[in-house]
């Protein structure tokens, strides 16, 4: 079990480098000047020459990458003086730091304007998720046990049109009727008070939701409609067991295996910031600041998004699996019979 | 059953085109004469972020106008293009223009209350050029005597400004220097409190503190900002609001809803088709008005590369060009341009004949060139087909789409690539990359020089990053320029500029052909704004008049929405 766990971590940390490396050699592939990016498109280049000098980037490639990796992780004082010149952009996790490096726009800490948009980045995703699964598994089910009656079509018409909608449509779409027609929500923000950020999420997590449990919906009344005609289910009848029962306690067990994975790659994404979704409700996440970084050759705020990113997918993964052997009593017999 | 799918999608259709369809809110509030009033906050959107609100490192759209409000400079631009004193109550430049000494208003007083002198506007200035700040244009200043040594820090102090006494403060310069008031009005060299320390502390950004007219309160990266009444600035009885809401990064769909509420008092990024509803509708009339192009747009040709190294296709290329024809893209929001100078910015000359649309003298310069083109039969004209880049996403590519157009009617064939802003950038500013593209400029400062210097002067040709795109170089102009640059009368810098103008005119290293404005509309309780020719989003100066309003701007996460209503809000009673 340990060797499997050492395994299992020192693949992630093999991913893990590898995704920075190539995220880093490809932004120092494209054909633009970050250091023309901050000093503004009409600077001269005699200031554009001094930015370069005093952000780094007039060192090799080589120099760059060996100097990012050595700064990641390292260690240092455990409390930090102010306006410390060596170790002004680190996070101190006692004495070890972790160095993403400062923005080369918003002039700030990367690791400190991560930390900042991530935990809003997760309650969306995890708001939007869940409820895609509630609304999808609902639906789907529903469908799938009212098959060709008018019920299954119309979930069928409704999750065609979540699907084909784009989140930047959908979204307008609601903010028009929630909020500026109807005046039930704030058009966007994110608001000062507890009330407030929940009022502000509503928008942007029915807008992700929408699509997701469209998406939801059809994969779930897939599944439940091929396990329905099982011959396990067919006995469960036979045993004069209740519709719900077998429905809930037997079908949807096995038909939600597939959608765990589903849900499990959904959420690591959305980790990573709904980009679209964030930028229309002006929702203070790692989507928008991502997008501004890309686009303003931000590279240590995109090496540190991507960071971020990586390792919630793994993570995401890792629950994934857990929640596989939880679900699948077959999965854990296996490994306990690996293990012995 | 199959038509539930299709009914879903009509409902939506329905849905959509009832969003779309709606009609605008009336103006909230009065419109009538009423005298200046004191109280009241504004609230304005953005759609741009911000990056910083340090004067010394933001130059930027975004901070401009929010950096006006915050730091009050020495000098400042009138709406009839005079220089005007800001914190200076009087100015004066010697008679051979090396030296300018500014008297500063007595009772101008920091946001920290204490009292702006000498020593603050030289400290100020030496901050933002310290070696260690990473200010985007320090070469602006680079007249200043003593700027290169101070610069690379091998001295201390910049010692072409002078303290004469705690209110007199004077600059000596290494050469004239006519653009010295205009690199002056930039928020870069507006004096800072001495919070701000003597070289560039990053946190600074976050509690900004200088001398203008208000001072800021609050700002949330996410939120936006708060600035209230500085009852300190220099020009006492001017300020009339209580406070200014800045949102930020607010996409333009949003900000006319918040408008139409009432949650915004100004709207200054309307889009289009949103601009041209305003303006049809009645009920908007006097409420809205385009602003002043401040940027002059076309396409280069790199004069170093073939076929635009021959000066009758550049001409042709340029007379090919139907500028008229722009003006029915985007609503009006694109203005025909024939020079270079454009009408927001000093030294634009309303009387100068430009570049004109001349579709037989296009045909006639090919001909000259060696390049006979047949409209009749398509033949003739340069053989290959060019590459021609341009900003994806961008107007300058729908331009560049005319552009294809109207340059296959005497012979030149486009083909249009379109790249990321910043790949476009790298690609025309690297020798021997571009023939053809895009191109534009907007002003830094307001002066003639910003606009021919770094695009048409030899000096700005470099094989990395090169300003003149078109790698154009004609000693006869760049002797102009120098002189345009020293000349301090106003007439003889006229008639320079005005001979540069035509030597453009007439070289085409580009084809001058469009500026972009904007059109901002207000609500009818906002009294004293008009766009100001020279700044956008002025808005210190202005006044409310909320008698008979039926709204006035709210808190920006709320809007007034009826699940706020029910929450509890923090402060609240």
């Amino acid at each position: 079990m340990i060797r499997r766990a050492a395994l299992r971590l020192l693949s992630s940390l093999v991913v893990v480098w590898l995704v920075l490396t190539t995220t880093f050699l490809i932004h120092h592939a494209l054909p633009s000047d970050p250091a023309r990016a901050v000093a503004g498109p009409q600077a001269r280049p005699a200031d554009v020459d001094r930015i370069r000098q005093r952000l780094g980037l007039d060192r090799s490639l080589a120099t760059q990458y060996v100097a990012f990796f050595r700064r990641l992780v390292h260690f240092g004082p455990s409390q930090l003086a102010p306006k410390d010149p060596d170790h002004g952009s680190c996070s101190p996790l006692g004495r070890v730091h972790l160095d993403l490096g400062m923005s080369f726009q918003k002039r700030k800490p990367v690791a400190k304007l991560i930390a900042e948009r991530l935990p809003r980045t997760a309650l969306l995703a995890v708001a939007a998720v869940s409820l895609q699964v509630l609304v999808g598994a609902a639906a789907g089910i529903l469908a799938a046990t009212r098959r060709g009656k008018l019920l299954d079509h119309g979930v069928i018409g409704l999750t065609l049109l979540g699907v084909s909608t784009p989140t930047f449509i959908s979204g307008l779409l609601l903010q028009y009727w929630l909020a500026y027609r109807w005046k039930l929500l704030p058009l966007d923000g994110w608001g000062r008070t507890t009330a407030e950020h929940a009022a502000c999420l509503v928008l942007p997590a029915l807008t992700l939701g929408v699509f997701g449990a469209s998406y939801y919906a059809r994969f779930v009344r897939d599944e439940m409609l091929v396990q329905l005609q099982q011959d396990y289910v067919r006995t469960a009848r036979a045993k004069g067991l209740q519709p719900w029962r077998i429905l809930v306690l037997h079908a949807l067990r096995n038909a939600v295996m597939p959608l765990v994975t589903v849900v499990g790659m959904d959420l690591g994404a959305l980790l990573g910031g709904a980009i679209v979704t964030e930028k229309l409700f002006r929702w203070p996440g790692l989507g928008a600041l991502s997008v501004d970084a890309v686009i303003e050759r931000d590279g240590p705020v995109v090496m540190g998004i991507v960071l971020v990113t990586t390792l919630t997918v793994i993570a995401s993964n890792l629950l994934v699996d857990l929640l596989y052997a939880a679900i699948d009593p077959r999965l854990r017999s296996r490994q306990a019979l690996s293990s012995r | 059953m199959r038509s539930i799918p299709r009914a879903a999608s009509l409902a939506a259709a329905a849905l959509l085109c009832a969003a779309c369809s709606s009609e605008l809110a009336a103006p909230i509030g009065r419109r009538d004469d009423s005298p200046p009033a004191r109280g009241g906050t504004i609230t304005v959107a953005s759609f741009v972020g911000l990056r910083s609100l340090d004067p010394a490192v933001a130059f930027d759209e975004g901070a401009d106008p929010i950096q006006r409000l915050l730091f009050a400079r020495l000098v400042r631009l009138s709406r009839d293009g005079r220089f005007e004193g800001e914190l200076a109550e009087s100015f004066e430049t010697s008679a051979d223009g090396r030296h300018l000494r500014f008297r500063l208003r007595p009772g101008a007083r920091f946001h920290d209350g204490a009292p702006v002198t000498a020593a603050d506007v030289k400290r100020s200035l030496e901050r933002a050029l310290h070696k260690r700040t990473p200010c985007p244009a320090p070469s602006f200043y680079d007249r200043i005597e003593g700027f290169e040594a101070f610069h690379s820090g091998a001295t201390h102090e910049l010692t072409g400004i002078r303290i004469e006494s705690d209110s007199v403060v004077r600059f000596d310069l290494s050469q004239p220097d006519a653009t010295f008031l205009a690199v002056l009005t930039l928020p870069m060299a507006a004096p800072v409190c001495a919070s701000g320390g003597s070289s560039y502390e990053p946190s600074f950004s976050s509690r900004p503190c200088g001398a203008g007219p208000f001072k800021l309160r609050q700002w949330d990266d996410h939120e936006g900002l708060t600035l209230g009444r500085h009852d300190g600035y220099a020009e006492p009885g001017r300020v009339w609001l209580d406070s200014v809401r800045w949102l930020l990064e607010v996409p333009l769909t949003t900000q006319r809803f918040r408008f139409e509420r009432g949650d915004l008092d100004l709207l200054h990024d309307l889009s289009v088709a949103d601009g041209a509803a305003f303006r049809r509708d009645p009920r908007w009339r006097g409420q809205g008005e385009w602003t002043v192009p401040r940027m002059t747009k076309g396409l280069f040709m790199n004069s170093r590369m073939a076929p635009f190294d021959r000066l009758e296709v550049r001409r042709a290329v340029a007379a090919a060009i139907d500028r008229d024809s722009l003006a029915r893209l985007r609503g009006g929001c694109v203005v025909p341009a024939d020079r270079v100078i454009p009408p927001g910015v000093l030294g634009h000359d309303p009387d100068f004949p430009g570049q004109r649309f001349d579709p037989q003298l296009a045909l006639d310069s090919m001909r000259r060139a060696g390049l006979p083109f047949d409209p009749a039969t398509g033949l003739g004209g340069w053989p290959d087909t060019i590459d021609y880049v341009a900003p994806a996403d961008s107007f300058d590519l729908q331009f560049a789409e005319v552009a294809q157009q109207q340059l296959a009617r005497i012979g030149i064939r486009l083909r249009l690539k379109a790249m990321a802003w910043p790949a476009y950038l790298a690609r025309i500013s690297r020798a021997g990359q571009a023939r053809i593209g895009a191109a534009g400029w907007t002003a830094d400062f307001d002066d003639p020089s910003d606009f021919f210097e770094p695009l048409f002067a030899s000096k700005s040709i470099q094989d990395e990053d090169s300003q003149n795109y078109a790698f154009y170089s004609n000693p006869e102009l760049d002797a102009l320029l120098e002189r345009g640059r020293a000349e301090l009368d106003p007439l003889r810098r006229r008639a320079i500029y005005r001979k540069a103008e035509e030597i453009v005119r007439d070289e085409a290293p580009w084809a001058l052909a469009y500026g972009y404005r904007r059109f901002e509309v207000w609500q009818g309780y906002v009294r004293g704004y008009r766009p100001h020719p020279h700044a956008q989003l002025d808005v210190g100066f202005l006044w409310l008049d909320r008698r008979d309003s039926r709204g006035s701007a709210r808190s920006p996460a709320w809007n007034g929405n009826v699940l706020a209503s029910l929450l509890p809000r923090r402060g609240a009673p």
